[in-house]
């Protein structure tokens, strides 16, 4: 059987049994081993099972015809009506040196430097966001460095601004800092406003002191942002809310340690959410370093958060970091009732957003790039500017990265369930064009995740695991 | 003598009405204004609605266009609004500065109260269409059973809010009397007296009255209508959708609509849904859920120029159904592919491909001939 004739599914074993994941339906279903051969093998016999199976609307063929996103034709009507947010990148310019960060040295991305935006530019971006949505009852202004704090004066300006200038609309703020130069005044200020922080906290002080110092005397910053926090805690209990953490792991460190922290500080983390990353090796000069015990405790943390599911150990010997990292595989159990439409014909598989739309960020000179994450010094990367607006065409390629591999995409299992943007198929280069390498890395690795996903997705039921024991919370 | 008139604050709500020849002959200027953070401001009107361009330049300066004007139209509108900033103060400013007020801006008794004694004691004319009126209806007779409509009705639904049933409704009544027809029209929207014609009844929404009362008191409705106003036709709008959209946004689960089914039986219906890209399927399930749900079958679709935000439908939950507008261009070749797919007419009224209008005055001659008795 041909492969774009054979039924469109993958097959797996997890622990002692046998599964397909049927693309079309979006299901994974439970097989004898005969089944699993008669797939695997690609034979055209059905067995009774299968059949049967077949007769159910299982085992199709269908197979995505052309790929191009389903926004492509909306494209200038949604990058002039529908723009959610702007992300400013208020300063170059940080008082901490992390080892790991993008602006240090260590990534093809940024450096740090003493640019900064004026007041005209922020004015301008401000504008731009209102201009283009229309169709956007509510929108978000985000502030970015280097560290955004040292530009307070002009956070002030710019909140104050924006809120005169959207009379029709929900606006909310947000911002990602260090953390180091939150004080009283500037919590008064926020508290104003509807902002939320995202404060940069890697762990007790051993393992935050690693990476992040000041870039005055290099010396550790846990002190200063944990005692900023803790004031915070202690003077404006209601802004506490507002905050969360943003934790990038080490993959050297001992994630245990990091475990314990966040378990033994109960208060401190108490009501907010903790966003954990691995540090990145995207657009990064050297391989990050990664070692052994930190995989297998990373599993066993995995494992433990199993437990935390079927309520076998409390909250609090559950690692919160755990969370995020699996929050995909809860979305897809969550979503196991929903019954979805075969492929359409032309479609592009999950992972980009629509460049601009959810996340444009604009760098201190006004340029835009599809958001935070990406090499602001690709060209492919810079969307368009403050003044002439968004480059459709630029967007569009962006948008459409599954084209570069688009046969392979069309017989992918992971269509629907894919992470990979335009970001991970960027060279950097100077050429205004994707990389098909880059992006097939990027494919092995999404697909490894997505089977992995998939196989604890069978444990869990295997182990009596229902859509209903989710707790209804952001923090399952 | 004509008036000038200052539309405040002017959005997508509003541009159907703009459209519409019967409202802009009845003034000497029109002028609009917007919320600062709408979007439309220094744009064509056009913009709002994403029809073909109005020539009316959306502005932000209230006070200075309160200035130059007679009248204020403070109008609802689909995006969001802070009433005690953004609009009471306004109205409170067109009043003092002795404007004649036609308001269709939903308003707490309270304040409708306040703002109407405000208005006498200055001397202003305070005309409030946001309070629907009371329908005279009769005493419930249920042993009259259903009484037959001897006049040919039209029905005009949505899948969901926001599928541009108001758009279609103007559009049909506007071409049917330019055709010469005479046109009852019970409108989707509280305000519709405003246009002259009715606005859906109240009673459909009071808890007073059971489901079954509601049928009949539909069917009365409209036989009253037609008795009093002897129409050539009898257009019903149904507000709301027709079918709950998902767990939490349920459309009132299309009982409105199913009430109105069983009250009326329409000679014609035309369905409102959002841009999509359609399949073959998707549309048998939908004319099935029509004809199984409602009793009759779907006569012409009329797709919007709004698609529905499938990303913030997912991430963020939303209250109501979030869609954002798309270009006439990709809606024709829309129109175009879906023709392929099914029998039943397709339209949309800010494009010139097809006249749904037309296409309904056919069905209901074709009605009228073939019946003998």
């Amino acid at each position: 059987m041909g492969k774009g004739s054979s039924p469109f599914v993958h097959v797996f074993k997890n622990m002692d049994k046998f599964y397909f994941f049927d693309i079309n339906q979006h299901k994974i279903v439970n097989i004898s081993e005969e089944s699993f051969n008669i797939l695997k093998d690609h034979q055209e016999f059905l067995n009774h099972e299968l059949y049967t199976l077949q007769e159910q609307g299982f085992l199709s063929s269908n197979r995505v015809k052309v790929i191009e996103h389903p926004a492509t034709e909306m494209l200038e009507d949604i990058l002039s009506n529908k723009i959610k947010k702007l992300n400013l990148q208020l300063t170059q310019q940080c008082n901490f040196r992390c080892d790991y960060c993008v602006y240090s040295g260590g990534y093809d991305n940024r450096n740090h430097s003493s640019k900064r935006m004026n007041w005209e530019v922020a004015k301008k971006g401000i504008d731009f966001l209102i201009d283009s949505s229309k169709d956007s009852s509510n929108i978000n202004i985000s502030f970015y460095g280097g560290e955004p704090l040292i530009e307070f004066e002009l956070i002030k300006k710019s909140m104050e601004y924006a809120i005169e200038a959207s009379d029709g609309k929900i606006v909310t703020f947000s911002m990602t800092t260090n953390g180091s130069l939150l004080n009283d005044e500037k919590i008064e200020f926020f508290s104003k406003f509807n902002i939320h922080l995202t404060i940069s906290l890697d762990g007790p002080r051993d393992i935050h002191d690693k990476n992040r110092k000041f870039a005055t005397n290099n010396c550790g910053t846990f002190e200063t942002v944990y005692n900023n926090i803790k004031s915070i805690e202690l003077k404006y209990p209601d802004f506490k809310k507002n905050i969360q953490f943003s934790m990038v792991i080490d993959p050297s460190i001992d994630l245990n340690c990091l475990n314990e922290f966040v378990a033994d500080e109960e208060d401190f983390f108490k009501e907010t959410a903790i966003m954990g990353s691995i540090i990145s090796d995207h657009y990064r000069k050297e391989k990050v370093e990664v070692n052994e015990d930190f995989i297998s405790e990373w599993q066993y943390n995995k494992f433990k958060y199993f437990l935390h599911l079927f309520e076998e150990i409390p909250d609090k010997n559950n690692s919160q970091l755990m969370r995020s990292s699996n929050a995909l595989l809860i979305d897809f159990i969550n979503d196991s009732s929903k019954s979805y439409y075969p492929l359409l014909e032309k479609s592009h598989h999950a992972g980009p957003c629509i460049p601009g739309q959810l996340r444009l960020f604009m760098n201190t000179e006004g340029d835009f790039f599809p958001c935070e994450r990406v090499n602001e010094n690709s060209k492919i990367m810079k969307i368009g500017n403050v003044v002439e607006g968004l480059n459709v065409e630029k967007v569009d390629k962006l948008l459409n990265v599954g084209k570069i591999t688009e046969e392979e995409c069309k017989n992918c299992f992971a269509f629907r369930g894919c992470i990979v943007c335009a970001a991970m198929a960027d060279s950097g280069d100077e050429e205004e064009r994707l990389s098909k390498e880059l992006k097939e890395q990027a494919c092995v690795n999404a697909r490894r995740n997505f089977e992995e996903m998939l196989k604890d997705a069978c444990t869990l039921k295997d182990l009596g695991f229902r859509s209903d024991m989710i707790k209804v919370s952001k923090n399952y | 003598m004509k008036n000038d008139v200052l539309i405040y604050p002017y959005d997508s709500s509003f541009a159907p009405i703009l459209r519409s020849n019967n409202f802009i002959d009845k003034f000497n200027e029109i002028h609009l204004c917007s919320l600062n953070g709408s979007g439309l401001c220094g744009k064509d009107a056009s913009i709002a609605d994403g029809g073909s361009a109005l020539n009316l330049v959306v502005k932000k300066d209230f006070d200075a266009l309160l200035s130059i004007v007679d009248t204020v139209i403070f109008t609802e509108v689909d995006s969001y609004i802070d009433f005690e900033w953004s609009l009471y103060p306004k109205i409170k400013m067109a009043i003092d500065a002795h404007k004649k007020i036609i308001n269709l801006a939903p308003l707490s008794p309270q304040i409708r109260e306040e703002l109407r004694i405000n208005s006498i004691e200055n001397e202003v004319l305070f005309e409030d269409y946001s309070n629907n009126p009371d329908s005279t209806i009769d005493e419930i007779n249920c042993r009259e059973g259903i009484l037959n409509i001897n006049t040919p009705v039209i029905v005009v639904m949505g899948l969901s809010n926001s599928t541009g049933k108001f758009t279609t409704q103007i559009n049909i009544k506007k071409q049917l009397e330019e055709s010469g027809y005479k046109i009852s029209m019970i409108g989707s929207r509280s305000y519709c007296e405003f246009l002259g014609y009715h606005s859906f009844p109240n009673f459909m929404t009071e808890r007073k009255f059971d489901d079954v009362e509601k049928i009949f008191l539909f069917n009365k409705y409209i036989k009253n209508i037609e008795k009093s106003e002897n129409p050539d036709v009898i257009v019903i709008c149904i507000p709301g959708g027709i079918v709950p959209y998902d767990n939490k946004i349920h459309n009132n689960f299309g009982i409105t609509a199913f009430l109105v089914s069983q009250a009326v039986v329409p000679d014609a219906s035309v369905l409102c849904l959002f841009h999509e890209d359609f399949t073959a399927k998707y549309l048998e399930l939908i004319g099935n859920t029509v004809k199984y749900r409602f009793g009759f079958e779907i006569d012409a679709y009329n797709i919007s120029n709004r698609q529905i935000d499938w990303v913030e439908m997912v991430n963020a939950k939303p209250e109501k159904v979030r869609s954002s507008t798309i270009n006439i261009k990709l809606i024709d070749k829309t129109i175009e592919k879906v023709n392929s797919l099914t029998t039943v007419p397709i339209y949309n009224l800010l494009s010139d491909k097809g006249d749904l209008t037309e296409m309904l005055i056919n069905k209901l001659s074709e009605n009228s001939n073939s019946v003998v008795f």
